[in-house]
């Protein structure tokens, strides 16, 4: 049964022809209309809008409450003295002073960082690149060789991993008996502060499988008639290899050169486990982070730890950044 | 409750911890065990975040970081509660773990230095291994003798100047101390004259030389792996490194002690109720059940050591083997003669015996003399210290 007294509905009063149109106005009955379907109009951006931040809500509440909280809490402390036991004590920037003007073993630990990092880096890439261009000259059973060399990189920061390295290079090791057998003097290269930390960046070298991957798949993508127009001119494999294939390659060795040098600057879990927590011998292998770690946990001074970690993530930065602009003078983007 | 150690260790403290909720019912004790490494990490961790365990086994040497913060309860509450008795205890224990007037921790196991020798290497050889009473002397005639009858082959002791824990004990020979609750309790003098004793001993290829060194995380792996014929470890060790070594081993006193006795009844490592507990009472009766019950002490035996009690060392020791009962006699033998333990140790140590394995390495590789190191290595120990 119709309602005698309903309203007409939007619909009816505004069918084609039902009334005379008149001039816009506070009467002009299609105003709340107007309105109405603006205000829908709106809801509807708005939850179009709104709709991505709340799919993307679980990631916001990890990055705010579990990374970017203790962030910026982490912070805080490195401006305090502060045991982990007692509350933190507000001692301004007096950490950032002790650190580099009064901590011997912090400048040695930054120095056996940069090592490992300069010298194991270049050489780490330099081993994946020449390995993806002997896998590139497609030899049968590739994916095979592929996984076999790629998987060092997945294994290289295990505590296994560095557990075996220990066990080859100590005075009993592989590696000795490899060198006794052509007359070599038996030494114990972890055991000696001027090889231990040369076994680390072999370690580090060995883990090249996930650059030389990305290497393998950028080789893949270089245009085939850039080799054949030089076949053409005449170039030999050398200036193949120095004037088409290592321009075309040089954004991908410049992704892999900064992912490379972020991990090496943060790795720890290698001295960790040779140097049995120490950095020994005689601090030849103190990595960055695991003097951070033995000022954290053995002398309980995380305030200072806390410092040196907001000194290591801006260091890191500043490399990144200044690899980024000397990038624009050797990177050839195919354009 | 948490503690570290071997599996052997989790298997009687986990059935001691049945017996005790059989007789407590009504009290159920939660475990947390493991390992000795991240151990120290996960408490403080855990203390930041205000959910410590109740009862925590920790070591001596980071007792005093915690006490002196005021995250150990006061036992002495515990006693006057009556939940905690001292019965059979020696007062000597009791006043070394009172920090700031509070009974911060009680020891949950003694023992001591000790020597190993490998009876069945120095026989072939030739060689006699050492009489009760030996000298530092006659360890370095020991261990030339191996040395050179082995053809360097193997040597005759390991390398110890790293170790500020036989270092503590020459201290104490000299009448002095490693550290007390006020800094560095020795002269520079005798620290020289220790490593200068080392590095005659490197010199004459009778201890093993420092790239050998720093490879063993503990020194008795060198023995157990056919590198060295002696070497120093703790009393409580013994029978383990034994049954993974496979020769027999002598076990002696430390060198040196027939004349002025160094070595003390040594806390393994301490029980304690932490302040943040919010069953302080039940916490302390399971402190009191595990070192002073006369049941607990039989499941538990010595796997920690002997216990502090004079009153269950029966029966603890009751069922030992050969090896242990080895041990025990040693250990009981620092309870008659022997010097008095240190106070625990103070703020900051953990980073000055890192300090001090650092220094003697850059001794034994050569990089520093035996004067400049110990007279940089006093200077920054001061530093540390506060």
């Amino acid at each position: 049964m119709a309602l005698t007294h309903s309203r007409p509905s939007d619909t009816e009063r505004s069918a084609p022809g039902s009334e005379p149109h008149v001039v816009r106005g506070s009467e002009d009955p299609r105003t709340p209309r107007a309105a109405r379907g603006l205000r829908s109009l709106r809801a509807a951006r708005f939850n179009e809008r709104l709709a991505p931040y709340l799919f993307l809500l679980p990631w916001l509440i990890g990055f705010f409450v579990i990374t970017l909280g203790p962030m910026l809490y982490s912070l805080y402390l490195s401006f305090t003295n502060f045991s982990m036991l007692a509350p933190p004590e507000w001692v301004g920037i007096d950490n950032y002073i002790k650190m580099f003007t009064n901590d011997p073993k912090y400048l040695e630990s930054v120095r056996v960082t940069l090592v490992y990092v300069f010298v194991s880096v270049p050489l780490q890439l330099a081993f994946a690149l020449m390995l993806a261009m002997v896998l590139n000259r497609g030899l049968r059973g590739l994916p095979i060789y592929r996984s076999i060399y790629y998987l060092p990189s997945l294994i290289g920061g295990s505590v296994a991993i560095a557990v075996l390295w220990r066990q080859m290079f100590g005075h009993n090791g592989l590696i000795n008996q490899i060198l006794d057998v052509f007359g070599i003097e038996a030494q114990s290269w972890i055991g000696n502060p001027n090889t231990a930390l040369g076994t680390l960046i072999i370690l580090n070298v060995w883990t090249f499988g996930s650059p030389m991957v990305i290497f393998l798949a950028a080789l893949r993508q270089i245009p085939q008639e850039l080799y054949e127009a030089g076949a053409v001119d005449g170039v030999n494999k050398r200036q193949q290899f120095l004037h088409i294939t290592l321009p075309m390659l040089t954004p991908i060795v410049l992704f892999n050169l900064i992912l490379q040098l972020i991990g090496a600057f943060q790795a720890f879990t290698p001295a960790f486990v040779v140097s049995g927590g120490t950095g020994g011998p005689v601090n030849s292998t103190l990595f960055y982070t695991l003097y951070l770690y033995q000022r954290g946990f053995t002398s309980f001074q995380m305030g200072y730890a806390s410092a040196m970690a907001w000194v290591l993530f801006v260091g890191i930065a500043v490399v990144t950044v200044i690899n980024f602009w000397f990038s624009k003078y050797w990177v050839h983007y195919d354009d | 409750m948490s503690w570290w150690g071997s599996d052997a260790r989790h298997e009687v403290t986990n059935e001691v911890l049945d017996l005790f909720e059989e007789k407590n019912p009504g009290i159920t004790v939660v475990r947390d065990f493991g390992g000795f490494d991240g151990y120290l990490d996960k408490i403080t961790t855990q203390y930041t975040g205000g959910n410590s365990p109740d009862v925590v086994q920790l070591y001596n040497e980071v007792l005093r970081e915690f006490a002196s913060r005021g995250q150990t309860a006061d036992l002495n509450t515990a006693i006057e509660g009556g939940e905690l008795s001292l019965d059979g205890w020696p007062d000597d224990l009791v006043e070394t773990n009172t920090i700031d007037g509070q009974l911060s921790a009680l020891p949950f196991g003694l023992s001591t230095h000790a020597f190993i020798f490998d009876e069945a290497r120095s026989a072939e050889l030739g060689v006699e291994v050492p009489a009760e009473d030996y000298s530092w002397d006659d360890l370095k005639e020991y261990a030339t003798a191996i040395s050179t009858a082995s053809g360097g082959a193997l040597y005759g002791v390991t390398d110890l100047s790293h170790s500020y824990q036989v270092f503590e004990v020459w201290a104490k020979q000299n009448k002095e101390e490693f550290l007390t609750a006020e800094g560095i309790g020795f002269t520079a003098d005798t620290l020289v004259d220790y490593w200068d004793y080392w590095a005659d001993m490197r010199a004459a290829k009778a201890a093993t030389p420092p790239d050998v060194t720093s490879e063993y995380a503990s020194p008795y792996d060198a023995v157990i792996q056919g590198t060295a014929a002696s070497t120093f470890l703790f009393a409580n060790q013994y029978a383990g490194v034994v049954s993974n070594s496979g020769n027999p081993l002598a076990l002696l006193r430390m060198p040196g002690e027939a004349k002025n006795p160094g070595q003390y009844l040594r806390t393994a490592m301490n029980l304690l109720v932490s302040s943040q507990s919010k069953h302080p009472a039940e916490a302390a009766l399971l402190v009191n059940f595990l070192l002073n019950d006369p049941e607990a002490n039989a499941i538990l035996g010595i796997e920690r050591g002997v216990p502090a009690n004079g009153n269950v060392v029966k029966a603890a020791t009751e069922n030992v083997d050969e090896n242990n009962a080895k041990a025990i006699a040693l250990i009981e033998s620092v309870r008659e003669h022997g010097a008095a333990a240190p106070v625990p140790a103070p703020t900051g140590s953990g980073t000055v015996n890192t300090l001090f394995t650092e220094f003697a390495q850059q001794v034994q590789f050569g990089s520093l003399s035996s004067k400049d190191a110990a007279d940089q290595f006093i200077a920054q120990a001061k530093s540390e210290l506060g």
